[in-house]
């Protein structure tokens, strides 16, 4: 009796507890959605990844900083050192272009995530509702900067549409709701320019208003002057001068932001600097785990664009300054002093080639941080604002302020509707190498004439190739591809 | 000690049945096959416990009850027989050796029948069939000797990990692997390793095994439900048998040896094809063929001329070598009626052919039943095994740094050493890859240690009569550290001081189980029941860390590096909780019916979808117990079986259903600070793969069992397979896991044995054969796809070889050519267009064929073990065979390339850097590199002697066995690589050798 006690004890004890919990492991290598966002750290953490998708190689860990200047005229790519890296790109071939639609729908989803939950997170303690209001803050306006930066590779501009678009206004799927389980994930269908931009100018708007001042925040964050200067810079995209000049004023108000121009002499210091003093907003990457040996050497900013075996470390370096840019400098200017000369992978033998430090590795091999955006893009962005709305002597005062902190001195700015040109000149000439040209010859719609040694000529600014292809995949899948591929 | 030991039963059993008024009954046994005396054999009187066991001249004496009517006579490896005793008081018998046959036990899982009333498609391996086998792991010893059991060893490394497919591949991403079951513990298979290459089921000594039982069949298999659908192979280990102790010794000991199968270039040869390549392409490129030369004189031989004379070096023979093993177990078995006990140790020491491999093996069993009441009864397995493995990388692919490919394509004229003694190296290596693959495999250290378990306990309670109660619980649990280090002696690793890896893996498995058996006969009608709840985990963890910077090659821990380089920990598990149920029902034995039922719920499984039912049922016929069938004289048993299943496949991975955020570690945190992100969707509705199978099978016998034999044919339907459907990438994500899509497939198996000779004067010819047929179509994918790559193809079987197909070399300028798709000749074949499917890597059919001859003593078995029609992808081919296009050594089928105009050869002419201008690489994959590797190999020869037993008893031993044995002795395959067997790609590949061996096992 004693030993049919002992079994059917046994037994019990095994039937005991129920049947789902029996069956439910929880993972430790990953954690559960239920899990994952039940405190701020989760918020705060789901947050770093949004920014640590922008450092991807093909977005601004380096396509989105140097294709911009190798697909427009700053960048010649030396086939015989390039090592095949951008030799479609700089000769403008079909499907050789930006591909930042897996990266930044991602990235967007992280954002979206964030947005839509974190004011009924279950976490309230002092401590996380003191932090909601700038992680929901810095959520919104990096999914404006998202957004902003799918519309522009993947569609037309709100001004220029009818021109260079022959009235194709489809920008990208808008997608404002996060992917928390598979019924989100259906197919969204590519809403208009107008809508996604107005998207972007609500989520900056709403940012704004949550973010705390920005005067002391830090700039390896978006911050509340770099959410201005986003906005700025939208409606300077949209032709709406007189909101861009004010949106940009509020950026580069020291209330809003730390960033204050280089003084004159300082703009080569400027970029070895961390973070550079003139960014408002700039990407940290972590030269030890981020581009640690074979990652840097074979993708990181400071492979490609310097020699091989330069300061003694291997690169695949072939994208080298273009003479037209190079030409465009006049003795004396610090920005001058960005360019060197140097063979292929040694300094002596001809032919030399002319080559940006922009990305030095001051901080260690191959570690730079990508230039989101930099207080003289938007002192420029605010001139061409103002000569969008005639004021060409207003217009040539700021360009003037920001030459005289480049010692870029004995050219006179024009103070009549050639300000327009010049300010577009200098925007090469300040900006090269920060991925800007394509973007704003795209926009102007004057197309783009590439570097003689490229031997593409010019693209006209209808050309089906100034929008980029979208994704294979996504056009099995029913998204509207893009005219002409 | 042992005359002591016997002595005492014999009293023990005196004394107890001295009671009553007893007569004693004397005589001997013997065996009928050499008429030789039986000692040890059991002998009973019927529906008592009174017995007694022979002596060693197979004398006994009983004391028997006045009421006893017949005597019991048993023996391991003979047939029971009962003998009535009449008024006699002396009674001799010889026992006839057991032929198994349909009394053979079959286990089935929780439950277990005879094969006479098995309804369900089994195939069986008895232990005594693989006890001398020299394989470090029991799944080896299957190969061929199960009808539709398809093994296949990857890997020459003594106590590598194979491959085991029951019945085909019903599956695409899910796994086909079967589920092992020893002595009712579920056992994962798999890798221990991430050092070498260690087999889990190699704890599992072969010499302790009873039976394998195979369960193809849905309906019998199905009562493991969802991890059933591919087969169960269920292992039952040795269990004491009540009577005189039994020490069996086992000795064995033997050489390994590689099979080479390529013939290589000398330097002479190889330095005529190289510039000959070299010189074409000058002449093709309008380039000065002088500066050509000098330059090919200069990178290869680092002179601007030809040297006056080579060397060569065959490294290939230096890296392999002939490798000793040894292989030692002693087992112990006896018990009496109330506790049964058997107790084994092992080790087994075997060098792998190639440097630095090896293998070292010890174990222990101790397998114990008792009796502690006549209704309860416990039982307990335990079996440990300590494992240390070392041995090169075996990873398939082109990797230089691993010996099969590097000592095969390195340039024969470098020698291994420089004539310092020290390893050639850097700048005197020439077109090596900077690699002295010598040096990398005797200086970089790899290994792994691991200790394992699988052990059981069991408690089993009479409730009622016919009520039995089992309680049930074992587990498998293994550690294993895996151990690697690259020191800085070697060149490539100098830079960072060399690099260290060390990282530790823990499985623990268990399964627990409480059922409950009811058996009951009125008249004709004989019930069973069988109802239970069973419990499983399985959790794996690893934690590993890796470092450079060495302060020298003699400090190899991590602990002594500079720089730590990386860490990992992971962790991973499922549960499964199961109602089960089994009903069995017969009608005199003539009509049979079992039904199986299982209730999965498993971790695996998405919340919408967390349980499943799972179940099959079969049914039997013994044609030839009718009675209009006894006047047929020539058939001794017919039965026609029947059988439908339902069964599943579980999701692979462990949390493939449920939302999950990562954190992507160091390489995704942002300016110092940790990130996480959700990176998988949640699906609901993820689920098990259900595989539907139907099966008819006969089982024969003719002519008073000299020719017995089953043949089964049988479809099955897997629906809901685990596939991918690719999402929108604006929703955040790439993918997610569903079930979708249907495989079908369909086979025959066939098993028969015959005893062709039986001569009274004891000689003796049987054969066995086996052959199975298999094959599968993929019917439908999920979303209406059509294909996934070239890999699966709606209405195409599984495993596709795709590519371009080759069509030999224009006669005229010796250009490679190509078919395109309208079947012309193009030099230039176009991805996606001009490819097709160009075989199968699946066999049509796969089987075994052996024979055993035997006269007195002696016996030899010759066993064959073959597979047909699949089709096999050659990577180390397309260098090997390149004309000479690049810097790596040649076969010498290469010099039979084109040279001359109108010359008919299949190898293009040679020319450096393969790509003619406007031409086509002949070495990227193509027909050329894609071939039928149908074999069939004479997988094993014994040739063994059992001394005649009245020597042995003059040793004061019980028997002695010597015996010769050959493993892969020889192959007939148009295959071209190293082993037909490895169905993969063939880069790396560590071919397993041919062995030869002797050994002596001796009954104590």
């Amino acid at each position: 009796m004693k030993k049919k006690f002992l079994i059917l004890s046994f037994a019990l004890g095994l039937l005991v507890s129920s049947c789902e919990k029996m069956v439910e492991v929880e993972p430790k290598n990953q954690i559960s959605d239920k899990s994952a966002l039940s405190t701020i750290v989760g918020y705060e953490s789901l947050l770093n990844s949004v920014y640590s998708r922008l450092i991807a190689f093909n977005y601004y860990g380096r396509d989105f900083i140097l294709l911009g200047d190798v697909m427009a005229d700053n960048i010649y790519t030396e086939l015989t050192y390039a090592n095949g890296r951008y030799i479609g790109q700089n000769s403008n071939q079909v499907n050789s272009h930006y591909n930042i639609w897996t990266t930044a729908y991602a990235a967007i989803n992280d954002a979206n995530i964030i947005i839509q939950t974190i004011d009924a997170s279950a976490d309230n303690s002092p401590a996380a509702l003191a932090k909601k209001p700038q992680i929901k803050a810095e959520a919104l306006a990096l999914r404006a900067m998202l957004y902003f930066d799918l519309a522009r590779v993947y569609g037309y501009e709100p001004t220029n549409i009818t021109t260079a678009g022959g009235g194709f206004d489809k920008s990208v799927p808008l997608r404002l709701k996060a992917t928390l389980g598979l019924p989100d994930a259906e197919q969204t269908p590519r809403a208009t320019v107008a809508q996604v931009y107005k998207s972007i100018e609500d989520d900056l708007r709403a940012s704004i208003a949550l973010f705390s001042s920005g005067a002391t925040a830090s700039t390896l964050r978006m911050n509340k002057g770099a959410a201005y200067g986003l906005l700025g810079k939208l409606y300077v995209y949209s032709g709406r001068w007189a909101e861009a000049v004010t949106e940009l004023d509020n950026a580069m108000s020291t209330a809003n932001t730390a960033a204050r121009l280089a003084g004159a002499g300082q703009y080569v210091a400027a970029f070895k600097a961390l973070p550079n003093p003139e960014s408002l907003f700039e990407l940290s990457i972590n030269a030890a785990t981020q581009l640690g040996g074979v990652t840097g050497s074979n993708e990181s900013l400071y492979t490609y664009t310097h020699p091989n075996g330069y300061n003694g470390i291997s690169t695949f370096g072939g994208q080298t300054v273009s003479d037209e840019l190079r030409a465009l400098f006049t003795t004396g200017d610090d920005r001058l002093g960005m360019i060197f000369q140097f063979g292929g992978s040694s300094a002596a033998p001809t032919p030399l080639f002319n080559w940006a430090d922009k990305y030095s590795a001051a901080r260690g091999a191959y570690a730079d941080n990508p230039k989101v955006m930099r207080f003289a893009d938007l002192l420029l962005l605010k001139a061409e604002a103002l000569a969008g709305q005639t004021q060409y002597a207003s217009a040539a005062t700021v360009v003037t302020q920001l030459r005289a902190a480049r010692n870029a001195t004995g050219v006179t700015v024009p103070t009549d509707i050639n300000v327009v040109n010049f300010i577009q000149q200098e925007r090469r000439r300040e900006l090269f190498f920060e991925g800007h040209r394509w973007f704003d010859l795209k926009r102007l719609a004057g197309g783009i004439t590439k570097p003689a040694k490229t031997g593409v000529g010019t693209i006209v600014a209808t050309d089906f190739k100034l929008l980029a292809p979208i994704p294979n995949a996504e056009q099995l899948l029913g998204i509207q591809k893009n005219p002409g591929y | 000690m042992k005359k002591l030991l016997q002595s005492l039963f014999i009293l023990l059993f005196v004394a107890a049945s001295a009671m009553a008024q007893n007569r004693t009954i004397t005589g001997t046994v013997t065996s009928k096959e050499d008429g030789l005396p039986l000692p040890g054999v059991s002998v009973k009187v019927k529906g008592s416990n009174v017995g007694v066991s022979t002596g060693a001249n197979g004398k006994f004496s009983l004391s028997v009850p006045a009421s006893a009517t017949a005597l019991e006579f048993s023996s391991l490896g003979f047939t029971p027989q009962t003998v009535s005793i009449g008024s006699s008081t002396s009674i001799s018998v010889s026992l006839e050796a057991d032929s198994k046959g349909l009394n053979e036990v079959v286990v089935t899982g929780y439950t277990s029948t005879t094969k006479k009333s098995l309804t369900g498609a089994v195939s069986s391996v008895s232990g005594e069939q693989i006890a001398l086998l020299p394989v470090q792991s029991f799944d080896k010893a299957l190969q061929g000797r199960a009808a539709g059991v398809q093994v296949t060893t990857n890997s020459g490394q003594p106590g590598s990990g194979i491959t085991v497919r029951v019945r085909g591949i019903g599956t695409i991403n899910g796994s086909a692997d079967p589920l092992y079951v020893i002595d009712g513990v579920q056992v994962n298979p798999g890798g221990l390793s991430t050092g070498t290459t260690q087999n889990v089921l190699a704890a599992l000594n072969p010499a302790d095994i009873e039976s394998i039982q195979v369960l193809k069949d849905a309906a019998t298999a199905s009562i493991y439900g969802s991890q059933a659908a591919n087969g169960v192979v269920v292992v039952t280990t040795k269990k004491g048998k009540a009577g005189k102790t039994n020490l069996k010794l086992s000795v064995q000991q033997g050489v390994n040896e590689q099979i080479n199968p390529y013939e290589t270039l000398n330097s002479d040869q190889y330095y005529l094809l190289r510039r000959e390549a070299v010189v074409n392409r000058a002449l093709r490129l309008g380039n000065p063929v002088a500066t050509a030369l000098s330059n090919f004189h200069s990178a290869s031989y680092g002179q601007t001329t030809k040297p006056d004379s080579f060397t060569t070096t065959d490294w290939y023979n230096e890296l392999f070598r002939k490798a000793n093993f040894g292989e030692y177990n002693l087992s112990v078995n006896g018990g009496n009626d109330k506790t049964k006990f058997f107790l084994s140790g092992n080790f087994n020491n075997t060098d792998g052919v190639v440097l630095m491999s090896e293998y070292k093996k010890g174990g222990l069993r101790s397998n114990i039943e008792h009796k502690i009441s006549d209704k309860l009864s416990v039982e307990s397995n335990l079996n440990i095994a300590y494992t240390r493995s070392s041995g090169p990388s075996t990873n398939a692919g082109f990797f230089v740094n691993t010996p099969f490919t590097g000592a095969l394509f390195i340039p024969p004229y470098n020698t291994i050493y420089m004539p310092d003694g020290t390893y050639r190296n850097g700048a005197n290596l020439r077109n090596a890859q900077n690699i002295n693959i010598i040096q990398h495999t005797i200086e970089e250290l790899k290994n792994t240690r691991s200790f394992q378990t699988v052990g059981s306990l069991a408690l089993n309670y009479s409730l009622l009569k016919d009520l039995k109660l089992r309680a049930f619980a074992g587990m498998d649990f293994a550690d294993a550290k895996n151990f690697s280090y690259r020191p800085s002696s070697i060149p490539a690793y100098a830079g960072i001081g060399g690099s260290g890896a060390e990282n530790f893996i823990r499985n623990f498995n268990y399964n627990t189980s409480i059922t409950a058996n009811y058996s009951k006969t009125i008249s004709d009608h004989n019930f069973s029941v069988l109802g239970g709840f069973e419990f499983r985990s399985n959790q794996q963890e690893q934690i590993g860390a890796s470092a450079q910077g060495f302060p020298s090659p003699l400090f190899t821990l991590i602990s002594s590096a500079a720089t730590p380089t990386a860490t990992t920990s992971t962790f991973t598990g499922f549960k499964i909780a199961s109602l089960i149920g089994s009903v069995n029902y017969d009608y005199k034995g003539k009509y049979l019916l079992t039904g199986n039922l299982r209730y999965d719920g498993s971790s695996r499984f998405g919340s919408d979808y967390k349980f499943g039912l799972f179940g099959g049922v079969s049914a039997g016929w013994r044609i030839s117990e009718e009675e209009f069938m006894k006047s047929v004289g020539f058939l001794s048993d017919l039965k026609l079986r029947g059988n439908f299943g339902v069964v599943g496949t579980q999701p692979t991975s462990d949390f493939g259903a449920i939302a999950l955020y990562t954190s992507p570690g160091a390489a995704g945190a942002y300016n110092g600070a940790a990130a996480i992100r959700p990176s998988q969707i949640a699906n609901p509705l993820l689920t098990w793969e259900q595989t539907q199978q139907v099966g008819l099978g006969l089982d024969f016998g003719f002519f008073n069992n000299r020719i017995t034999g089953a043949v089964d044919v049988y479809q099955k339907k897997t629906t809901k397979l685990l596939l991918d459907r690719t999402l929108p990438i604006n929703s955040g994500f790439t993918s997610v896991r569903e079930n979708g899509g249907r495989l079908d497939g369909k086979g025959l198996d066939l098993e028969l044995s015959t005893v062709n000779v039986d001569m009274k004067d004891g000689f003796k010819w049987t054969t066995t054969f086996n052959i199975a047929f298999f094959r599968n179509k993929l019917i439908e994918l999920n979303n209406g796809a059509q294909r996934i790559g070239n890999s699966y193809i709606v209405g195409k079987p599984t495993n596709i070889l795709y590519s371009f197909r080759y069509a030999g070399v224009n006669p005229a300028d010796g250009r490679p050519m190509f078919y395109d798709v309208n079947n012309n000749i193009t030099y230039v074949p176009l991805a996606n267009t001009d490819d097709t499917i160009i075989g199968y890597a699946n066999p049509n059919s796969f089987g075994g064929f052996s024979n055993n001859f035997s006269y007195k003593g002696l016996s030899l078995d010759v066993m064959f073990q073959y597979q047909y029609g699949n089709s096999t992808y050659l990577q180390t081919a397309q260098i090997l065979e390149a004309s000479g296009m690049s810097i790596e050594n040649q076969v010498t089928s290469q010099l039979d390339r084109w040279t001359t105009p109108g010359q008919i050869t299949s190898v293009p002419r040679a020319y450096d850097g393969y790509t003619e201008p406007g031409g086509y690489d002949p070495t990227n994959l193509s027909s050329r590199y894609i071939q039928k590797s149908s074999y069939i190999r004479l997988k094993q020869v014994t040739l063994s002697y059992r001394l005649p037993s009245k020597w042995a008893s003059k040793a004061g031993l019980q028997g002695v066995n010597v015996f010769l044995q050959g493993l892969n002795l020889a192959t007939i395959t148009n295959y071209r690589g190293e082993d037909p067997e490895n169905t993969g790609n063939n880069l790396n590949n560590f071919a397993q050798p041919k062995t030869i061996s002797g050994g002596i096992s001796i009954d104590l």
